[in-house]
């Protein structure tokens, strides 16, 4: 199978003014998805997954290791033909309107225009939109708004989708909606690549699963296999998820435990010696 | 490739172009001749008329650089803070695009508000002109426009030549004479020299002076004596058929004044004057002359945009063209930073020197100060502007940006 994207130990640090480490967003961070696959990225706040698909977009640089979209480096413009992304918030223009915003983005792709409207026409029935197409942006809900983000990231007929909660701020209807929608990409062969916090969601379209913590991947895996051993219980991903982040967040406190102490005892050792050293000194 | 840019062009004509700022600016545009028309001058029609000219072009250049600042420094910034420019640069678009296409919206809003002001000139110009006949009762042609043309070179004696170079004045001793060169006249039949000259006699009133009016291919030059009073403009007539069909004009003066003493020449004030054009070929002159600094100036907005956050671009612009505007003014500082001898005022002096020799001096560079002398804005002088604002300011300003902000990290933007 081919490998859309591909990770090879990527790290990103994040640097203050004064070029010193901050903050560090990812570590030695591997792996691929493969075409036609669907992939959920999950982790909790902080975890490393916006920072993920920013090195994807070309929006961030990796401080180490190596990152390819179609086979080119992040950002090339030739493989951003092919992507199709949808940002964790509406980054719309709330001066134009839903029809304004699809056709801006289409000639940003170079569509001609009757594959333009054509288009246009096709998303805004699918997802609908139709009938509101002349309102300004700043005017939608925010499911609304939620619609026409993933509308402009299908404007191109992307191989890639990139979608960073793509069921935010909608109500039920609109997300079985959404779900429904890209399990017909699915069919029709587009790789996906899915960050959410819905687990339900993720469950049910996903065929894969990394589990990011503080910018390290912990789990990896099928969803079918991952979630084995949890067949029959209520929201098994859910509960895998939080099972494995809790272990990781145990294993983390452990392991800074155990450095506090080992410090402490130094330190205490330390103290102990220059106070005989003194005590000495004293004597003589 | 061009397309893509228009399509940017366009999103930021979109984004002001229907906003409640920019229809008031419009209006206001709009309203600037009226306001001026209004105005009184030194009491004469053509006192009047040349006011409301000035006060025009003046009140409309000093808003727009304001606009121009306030707008191009919230351009990419503001795009940042509102993050839409994360799901522009997902797209096969290259940063450098992004930064023209803003930059041609600004120029089209620029194009839009310049029209919008002149059309209101053209006609407030012609209310202005019927109310000026009814009310002065002259028959002047306040619509006319004239063109000046400076010596191109002079002949004056072998000795003197070239310490007269570096001086502001020709100098003409006792018995002494100066041939000055003039080419490039149209056609034209109220042809003058404007002049003006002092003495090392300030008690002395009339200056009598020979004038020998010709050109290379004339025989006999025209001869004319006059006699002037010292420190005031004063216009010779020249008659038109002294000018050669190029456009050659040789004018020579000798000074034979019975008293003995020097004339000096005001370089600066001695040109030969005559009626050209028309007044709205001026106004179209000065629209593309106004549209030009614009440009440099949202150029240099989009460049603080895409480094900083909108407040600092909005200061590093504002004090950027505060030098460049007060050029004169600035000169004056750099100058009386040379006396002190701290550090601080050392660095002062180096950057603000450095800041006067890579901007464009834009008070010369607006048209009132041309309007003001009813002059036409020569082709010259155009082109001089564009090669200063465009050639040598928005082009690398803008190459600096587009470098700058390709290899820039948008994501880690937080304001």
């Amino acid at each position: 199978m081919n490998e859309i994207i591909k990770f090879d130990n990527v790290t990103k640090v994040f640097k203050d003014f004064w070029r010193k480490p901050k903050v560090v967003a990812l570590k030695n961070f591997s792996f691929s998805v493969n075409e036609g696959e669907i992939l959920g990225l999950l982790g909790p706040n902080g975890s490393g997954k916006s920072t993920t698909l920013k090195l994807i977009l070309g929006l961030l640089y990796p401080t180490h290791g190596r990152i390819s979209v179609f086979g080119k480096l992040p950002g090339d413009n030739l493989a951003k033909r092919f992507i199709g992304y949808l940002p964790e918030e509406d980054y719309l223009y709330s001066y134009l309107n839903a029809y304004e915003t699809l056709d801006f983005f289409g000639k940003v792709f170079n569509l001609p225009s009757n594959i333009r409207n054509e288009r246009i026409e096709l998303l805004l029935e699918m997802l609908g939109i139709k009938g509101y197409e002349t309102r300004p942006v700043g005017e939608y809900s925010k499911g609304m708004a939620r619609r026409l983000g993933l509308a402009q990231s299908l404007i191109n007929d992307p191989k890639l989708l990139i979608l960073d909660e793509p069921t935010n701020g909608m109500d039920p209807i609109g997300s079985n909606e959404i779900k429904n929608i890209l399990l017909d990409l699915k069919k029709k062969g587009k790789t996906i690549l899915i960050c959410s916090h819905l687990l339900a969601d993720i469950e049910s379209i996903c065929d894969r699963i990394i589990i990011l913590y503080r910018g390290e991947m912990i789990t990896e895996g099928k969803v079918d296999e991952l979630l084995d051993s949890y067949k029959g219980e209520k929201n098994p991903l859910e509960k895998f998820f939080l099972d494995v982040v809790k272990k990781k967040k145990e294993e983390v406190k452990e392991k800074k435990e155990k450095i506090y102490k080992e410090e402490k005892k130094e330190k205490e050792e330390v103290d102990k010696d220059l106070l005989q050293k003194l005590l000495h000194k004293d004597d003589s | 490739m061009i397309r893509k840019i228009f399509s940017l062009a366009y999103l930021t004509v979109k984004k002001h172009i229907f906003t409640f700022g920019f229809i008031s600016l419009s209006i206001i545009f709009f309203l600037i001749p009226f306001w001026c028309s209004y105005l009184q001058g030194d009491g004469t029609s053509e006192g009047k008329f040349k006011v409301f000219v000035t006060y025009s072009f003046l009140l409309s250049s000093i808003i727009l650089i304001t606009v121009n600042i306030a707008f191009s420094c919230v351009s990419i910034s503001d795009e940042l803070k509102k993050k839409t420019m994360f799901l522009l640069d997902s797209k096969p678009l290259k940063r450098g695009q992004v930064i023209l296409g803003k930059w041609i919206g600004f120029l089209f809003l620029n194009f839009l508000l310049i029209l919008s002001f002149l059309l209101s000139m053209s006609l407030f110009s012609v209310f202005l002109s019927k109310k000026i006949k009814s009310n002065f009762k002259e028959e002047k042609n306040i619509f006319l426009t004239y063109a000046q043309v400076s010596p191109y070179s002079f002949i004056s004696g072998e000795e003197e030549k070239s310490k007269l170079k570096k001086r502001e004045t020709y100098a003409i001793p006792p018995g002494g004479k100066i041939t000055w060169n003039f080419k490039g006249i149209k056609n034209a039949s109220d042809i003058y020299l404007t002049f003006k000259f002092y003495t090392s006699k300030k008690e002395e009133k009339e200056i009598t002076g020979y004038w020998l009016i010709g050109n290379p291919s004339m025989e006999k030059p025209v001869e004319i004596l006059t006699e002037f009073s010292q420190n005031e403009v004063h216009r010779l007539k020249i008659p038109s058929e002294c000018v050669s069909k190029k456009g050659q004009l040789q004018i020579t003066y000798i000074n034979i004044d019975p008293e003995n003493i020097s004339v000096l020449f005001n370089k600066e004030e001695l040109k030969i004057r005559y009626p050209w054009k028309n007044y709205w070929d001026n106004l179209v002159r000065s629209g593309f002359n106004l549209l030009l600094v614009t440009g440099f100036i949202s150029a240099m907005g989009i460049f603080f945009s895409a480094i900083v956050s909108t407040l600092t671009a909005a200061i590093s612009t504002s004090v950027l063209i505060f030098i460049s505007y007060l050029h004169g003014f600035t000169e004056l500082i750099v100058k009386s930073l040379m006396g002190e001898k701290k550090i601080f005022a050392y660095f002062s002096y180096l950057l603000l020197k450095f800041s006067l020799f890579i901007l464009p001096p834009l008070n010369k560079f607006l048209p009132h100060i041309y309007i003001e002398d009813s002059l036409i804005l020569p082709f010259s002088y155009l082109k001089n502007v564009f090669l200063k604002t465009t050639i040598f300011g928005a082009v690398p300003i803008l190459i600096l940006a587009i470098l700058y902000f390709s290899k820039r990290e948008l994501g880690v933007f937080n304001e």
